[in-house]
């Protein structure tokens, strides 16, 4: 006997032992007790609702082994893959797209109590001093749309744009408003668009994840990573958080004193073992980690070139206004710009810092906001271009938003005058736009009332919002479903609508 | 109009009959259990819940009859749903006082022979319940509410089946009428008449309803018909109701023009003036496709190629190409060389089986050759072509003449110039060209978009001011 074959005998005896302490009598009962049950009701079941075209539609073909595998769309969809652009904080729509002359007439005037009764806010108490807006506004393009000069780049663009500006929500703190524009849930637990959209469509190139999540501003989303979570989708599909600084991925570098081959030698006996142990439990998390694995060895030849932005030409990272070396939100646009071009469905950016209150300079109108804004106009408005002139706008739709908006009065923190122009949490009525993807060019649906505090037309909601991202990339969001815990699950719940007005 | 108690009594009917229903079918069972000894301990509550079934039953009638009157309903139906349900309050009087007659004991009472007249009785109000139920779902939900349970996709699909004959077909029977049946006879049809309107026949849409004319020849927008399924589905107005299914921006377009054009019921779909938009949905109906909206494939291009090879698709996913039907069920394929593990001219000869059924197209950065050219050259009836970075050249452009059907045609940065890309002028359907990063200078591009006014031409090359507050930021004073 060698000494090598000494091992493997170690090694299988180990493996037996480990093996035998999960096999308790309990484990008998059940597999049989179950295994006969599911039989029966496999059987008893199996007519229930087959037939109908609607639900036919919605179920994807999985392949648990191969879960990245592509998957073509129940219908033909127009779009092929998402940017999503959250502003984490919730921008102020008063300052940047809703133009309200009305509102700077009241400027300093108490808040009348009809806007006040019966509400809650975050911060406000007492009666608060109404505020107008912080920006001049002008129209521009061919569709005649207001916006603010706070951003003079995208104004330039607003005739590829279609603006919502009537969405509300009914969460009023960061966390579970966020939650609810990616995963349509105010609460934990339930997978984020780009999980979805992954599980149904897989990823276009096998070398790179199908859902990529890029951070800025200093912060994480509130809602934290639950935001680009899988839920109960198999966790293959969760979004992979790249760095914009250093390595795209943490220890995406082979490290010292390891060569590639031994790379590669090693992922396949840790897949070889993971296989077992499937064959064993038949527990598909199983298989997504193989997966999963052998993705990360794929992806460390393709990430580091893909992810990295320097071999951009100059003028590019001049349009884009990037800054090298630092994480910033327009390297991470530009990023975007290139994932997307080299196949990942789904590309979700947060950039953290619009939390308007004016308690301190860093998030007051007058100053840290236009500090952002700057930050987010010119290389906003050069991905849209840039992805235009590359023939990808008319197959990327691009959606940029908060997650609530602000109130047209001034916050009075605790009823104390803040010290800098800033404005509360507000539910009813903020703008969220798309671009390209099959949506229209120049159009604006929904309407505020005159000091921009409800919607009085075209009013949607997150749901509709994720119905029409879903419709665009050719899923019906009422077919497009899970099962989960006895019933199937849906992105839109039990609510949603295309928003066909905007569709193209 | 003023609600009165007895129309107020009159909308209880549809929660008073759960009462009867609920009641009476349980005292039933309780009779033919209680046959035996072993449930005798039931016997005292069958007299109650008789008692109180054949109140609920008289209530139910009562209100019912009401109901009826108030005219949102006529019909065969609703005189049977009527009649049937007195017959089931009577029977359920007699079997209240057959048992009444002879008090329950707990003790088991031999074969006495009223028992069988009560069993016989407690079986003909079972049945009765049960038929009078029925009618009134039937009133309720439609007449064929339970066997759309059971057909595939009934009720939900599309209705307008395909026109076999568009010209000389008549257009209220042969497009008209199907929509009316599918999504509003339901409830403003024979049986139902909702806010007291009928649309089973251009006679009672002429008449209109409580809420005006549903149907003003050639006046859509006077026509309560039109208007109404035209509001926002958040409008209270708007019909079908928000719960219902909705009519499709098709079935809407017909009922418009079909309204617009006079409202005839016997006009021919031939002799009728026809807008471009018409004549396209007509177009569509004629070769069987349905709505174009988002939700359907209908815009893809008949007729389909045959499957595309398995072992073909296999291979050029083993290869790391996408390849994958542009929609579920159908044909037609999108292929993607993005993440091809080799660039290569292999790689791309795999694609070679399924030229055929490819509608998209995408290379990037994919270094094409002349051989490279052939075997693209025979995806015939591609429509979306995009070869970003592949090193075309003028020579290579030119085997790029024979895509009959191309629409859209991606050629970022590639070293073509003006006089190959003026070759692609024979290229008729195009209607998209991206010239971004390539040889064509600016007054190239000028002279190319008006020679060729029919194709958007993007030529790239954005850019954006620098501006001082780019660079800058605002610092608190």
């Amino acid at each position: 006997m060698t000494t090598q074959d000494f091992i493997n005998q170690r090694l299988a005896e180990e493996a037996r032992l480990a093996q035998l302490q999960v096999q308790s009598r309990r484990h008998f009962l059940k597999e049989s007790a179950m295994g006969l049950g599911a039989l029966a009701m496999g059987s008893l079941l199996g007519g229930c609702g087959a037939g109908s075209r609607r639900a036919d539609s919605g179920l994807i073909a999985f392949d648990p082994a191969r879960p990245l595998l592509p998957k073509a769309p129940p219908f033909l969809g127009k779009a092929r893959s998402v940017i999503y652009l959250h502003m984490a904080g919730a921008p102020s729509p008063l300052e940047l797209f809703d133009y309200k002359p009305e509102l700077a007439k009241m400027d300093g005037q108490d808040c009348p109590p009809s806007l006040l009764a019966g509400k809650q806010f975050a911060f406000i108490r007492g009666v608060p001093k109404m505020l107008g807006p912080q920006a001049k506004f002008a129209q521009h393009g061919e569709s005649r749309t207001w916006i603010s000069e706070h951003l003079p780049h995208l104004s330039t663009v607003v005739d590829e744009i279609s603006f919502l500006k009537a969405v509300k929500t009914d969460q009023f703190n960061h966390a579970p408003a966020q939650l609810l524009v990616h995963t349509g849930s105010a609460r934990l637990g339930r997978p984020s668009m780009g999980s979805w959209i992954t599980y149904g469509l897989g990823t276009e190139n096998q070398n790179l994840p199908g859902f990529v999540v890029l951070t800025s501003g200093g912060n994480f989303p509130d809602a934290g990573k639950s935001v680009w979570g899988s839920g109960f989708l198999p966790s293959v599909y969760q979004g992979v958080q790249c760095r914009s600084e250093g390595d795209p991925v943490l220890f995406i570098k082979d490290p010292n004193g390891m060569s590639r081959d031994l790379r590669k030698a090693s992922i396949d006996a840790i897949n070889k073992a993971n296989q077992q142990s499937y064959d064993d439990y038949k527990d598909p998390e199983i298989l997504s980690r193989i997966s999963q694995y052998e993705m990360a060895y794929r992806m460390q030849i393709a990430a580091p070139e893909v992810m990295d932005i320097n071999d951009e030409p100059d003028y590019i990272h001049e349009m884009y206004g990037t800054k090298p070396g630092k994480s910033c939100l327009a390297n991470n646009v530009l990023l975007a710009r290139k994932l997307v071009e080299k196949g990942v469905r789904y590309v979700q950016l947060f950039d953290w810092g619009w939390d308007a209150h004016g308690d301190h300079a860093g998030n007051s109108l007058n100053i840290g906001m236009i500090n952002k804004y700057r930050s987010m106009d010119k290389c906003v408005t050069a991905l849209l271009l840039d992805l235009k002139q590359r023939g990808l706008l008319d197959e990327t739709l691009v959606v940029w938003g908060g997650e609530f908006g602000r109130t047209p009065m001034m916050e009075n923190r605790n009823g104390a005058v803040n010290p800098f122009k800033g404005r509360d949490h507000h539910t009813e009525a903020f703008t969220i736009w798309m671009a390209g993807g099959g949506v229209k060019k120049g159009y604006t649906y929904g309407e505020t009332d005159e000091i921009g505090y409800y919607g009085v037309s075209g009013r949607v909601e997150a749901f509709d919002i994720q119905a029409t991202i879903l419709n665009q990339m050719g899923f019906d969001h009422e077919a497009f479903t899970y099962p989960f815990q006895g019933r199937p699950f849906r992105l839109t719940d039990v609510s949603g609508r295309v928003i066909r007005e905007i569709i193209a | 109009m003023l609600l009165t108690i007895a129309d107020l009594f009159a909308r209880f009917h549809p929660i008073l009959v759960h009462f009867p229903v609920g009641i009476l079918v349980l005292a039933a069972g309780f009779i033919w259990l209680t046959n035996g000894d072993k449930y005798a301990q039931l016997k005292p509550a069958i007299q109650i819940m008789l008692f109180w079934g054949m109140l609920s039953a008289l209530f139910s009638c009562s209100s019912g009859w009401l109901l009826a009157a108030s005219g949102d309903y006529e019909g065969d139906l609703v005189d049977q749903h009527r009649w049937m349900g007195i017959a089931t309050a009577v029977a359920s009087g007699i079997l209240w006082w057959l048992v009444r007659r002879q008090p329950a004991s707990v003790v088991s009472d031999a074969s006495s022979q009223p028992k069988y007249w009560r069993r016989g009785v407690s079986a003909a109000v079972l049945a009765l319940v049960t038929v009078t139920g029925h009618m009134g779902g039937s009133l309720t939900h439609g007449e064929d509410y339970l066997q759309e349970a059971l057909q595939a996709g009934a009720g939900k699909g599309p209705v307008i089946a395909k026109l076999e004959n568009p010209d000389t077909a008549v257009l209220y029977n042969g497009l008209v009428q199907p929509i009316l049946e599918a999504r509003c006879y339901s409830c403003h049809g024979e049986n139902k008449q909702k806010g007291k309107l009928r649309l089973d026949d251009i006679r009672y849409m002429l008449k209109g309803g409580e809420d005006g004319v549903a149907l003003a020849p050639g006046k859509p927008e006077e026509s309560g018909l039109v208007g109404r399924i035209q509001l926002p589905i958040d409008n209270k107005d708007h019909m079908p109701p928000r719960e219902k299914t909705q009519l499709t921006a098709d079935e809407i377009k017909i009922l418009h023009w079909w309204v617009a054009t006079g409202g005839s019921d016997t006009a021919r779909i031939g002799h009728l003036q026809q807008t471009a938009e018409v004549k396209a949905l007509l177009v569509r109906l004629a070769t069987g496709a349905t709505d174009a909206e988002a939700g359907s494939n209908s815009n893809l291009p008949s007729p389909e190629p045959p499957a595309a090879d398995t072992a073909a698709l296999n291979a050029l996913q083993r290869a790391g190409v996408t390849a994958i039907p542009v929609a579920q069920g159908s044909n037609w394929l999108t292929l993607s060389f993005v993440g091809a593990f080799e660039k290569n001219e292999v790689t791309l000869a795999l694609l070679a089986p399924v030229a055929k059924q490819v509608l998209n197209l995408r290379l990037d950065h994919y270094p094409l050759t002349p051989k490279g050219m052939d075997i693209l050259s025979a995806c015939t009836d591609i429509q979306r072509l995009e070869l970003p970075y592949c090193k075309l050249t003028d020579a290579l452009l030119q085997k790029l003449g024979a895509f009959s059907k191309l629409q859209s045609l991606n050629l970022t940065g590639n070293p073509v110039t003006a006089a190959g890309v003026k070759n692609l002028q024979s290229l008729k359907a195009l209607q998209q060209l991206y010239l971004y990063q390539t040889g064509l200078a600016g007054a190239d591009m000028r002279v190319l978009q008006e020679q060729w006014p029919a194709v958007k031409i993007d030529s790239g090359g954005y850019r954006l001011p620098m501006l001082p507050g780019d660079t800058s930021e605002v610092k608190v004073n």
